[in-house]
């Protein structure tokens, strides 16, 4: 079960619903497998509705007004329900059908919505795109060969990392499935696949991602944003 | 149960047993009592967040009909009432700002890991629950009742609201810990 929770913060933006669209994808994937955490999300929606509950209302005096849009809605109860979904890809017909077998369900729809397949990232390790938002907020997964070490890197803004498969080595800390590292400026890491399969993760970034190792500062500009 | 004290509309139990006549009976009577009760409330929460009384009343009919539509679908040994309302509106809120749906823990996922189980002494009623709960907001510092209504009701991530608050985020980080904290407490010790 999931050891690595990410901060308070993060959950209450989550709950709120103050997160990025990437963002709120990695939370939400991540709750599906962190009870703690999905515990931790509850708590904060009941805030939402005692807040709602609570809310400071105007004089009663205009009821008039809510009867008129009850009316209004009355008539639209037996209205057909129009289902705006676009229909997918069955799974199975997708080029990662094998990876994302056991994908939490928010995470699953948004890779099928956004479909292709798995990039060259750099040796060991692939991409597949999952696109950015209105914020600047990017996410994609990652799907790097078992034991291999990533290169020396930190980032100008914040990284979300959650494990999806296999296991992530960084420092003395060992992360899987379920798990989110959340990395910043002040992390300056050079982390590893563990050596039994590879490591599959969805990362997401509020900024780019800085090579700091000896070579690596030259390769900045190549790096996929 | 007695309704609470005037002019605080239905309580917990209340507001259940008319969702269970939606859900049930497909009951308008029951409809109408329910949003009576949540439309003025659901529409100052929005107001409140920034969206303008035509944006809002509008929101607030869509969230309504979802809650007809999905009735049946509300568990009460999850969340009380207004807080199954409070995501649909959160929800609604996001979808008509972006393209794509808000992406959102499914119950049925065959990933889901699910909770230690609880013991049946250690459930509490919901409604029990968010009574305590409204009580120790309303007993909340100011400084921190108001950072955490921006959170909730702007829907404002920490950066946003240190930069319209002149605070630095430090400040607003611990106020919305300690605001956190308070009524995690509460919501611990009534179970």
């Amino acid at each position: 079960m999931a050891k690595h929770h990410p901060n308070e913060e993060i959950l209450l933006d989550y709950a709120t619903g103050g997160l990025s669209e990437p963002g709120a994808v990695l939370v939400a994937s991540h709750i599906a497998l962190a009870p703690e955490s999905r515990e931790r999300v509850r708590e904060m929606e009941a805030i939402g509705g005692a807040l709602l509950e609570s809310v400071d209302l105007e004089a009663p005096a205009e009821n008039a007004r809510w009867t008129a849009s009850l009316s209004d809605l009355m008539a639209k109860l037996d209205e057909p329900e129009i289902d705006e979904e676009q229909p997918e890809a069955p799974i199975e017909e997708m080029a990662v059908a094998k990876d994302m077998a056991n994908f939490p369900q928010p995470l699953l729809d948004r890779v099928r919505r956004a479909g292709g397949r798995w990039h060259y990232f750099m040796p060991g390790a692939e991409y597949l795109d999952l696109g950015a938002d209105e914020t600047g907020a990017h996410a994609y997964l990652l799907k790097v060969k078992a034991g291999k070490t990533m290169p020396q890197h930190t980032h100008e803004a914040e990284e979300w990392v959650m494990i999806l498969s296999g296991q992530m080595l960084d420092g003395d800390q060992v992360y899987e499935r379920g798990d989110v590292q959340v990395n910043d400026s002040h992390v300056d890491h050079s982390p590893m696949a563990g050596q039994d399969e590879p490591c599959i993760c969805m990362v997401v970034t509020h900024g780019a991602m800085k090579l700091t190792g000896k070579f690596g500062r030259w390769l900045n500009p190549l790096m996929p944003r | 149960m007695a309704q609470s004290r005037a002019g605080n509309g239905l309580d917990a139990s209340a507001q259940n047993e008319l969702i269970r006549r939606i859900a049930v009976d497909r009951d308008r009577e029951a409809f109408s009592e329910l949003f009576l009760h949540y439309a003025p409330r659901l529409t100052a929460f929005l107001v409140r967040g920034g969206t303008n009384q035509l944006t809002a009343e509008e929101l607030t009919q869509e969230v309504l009909l979802t809650v007809w539509r999905r009735a049946e679908s509300y568990d009460s040994s999850q969340a009380t009432l207004s807080t199954w309302i409070f995501t649909i509106a959160r929800n609604k809120r996001i979808d008509g700002l972006r393209r794509e749906r808000r992406p959102e823990l499914d119950p049925e996922d065959p990933a889901l890991q699910p909770n230690q189980p609880v013991a049946a002494d250690d459930i509490v009623s919901m409604g029990q629950r968010e009574r305590y709960l409204r009580q120790a907001l309303t007993e909340l510092p100011e400084e921190q009742a108001d950072v955490l209504k921006m959170a909730y009701f702007e829907e404002k991530p920490h950066s946003v609201i240190a930069a319209e608050t002149n605070l630095p985020l430090g400040t607003v980080k611990s106020r919305l810990r300690l605001a956190l904290g308070h009524l995690r407490k509460i919501m611990k010790d009534a179970n």
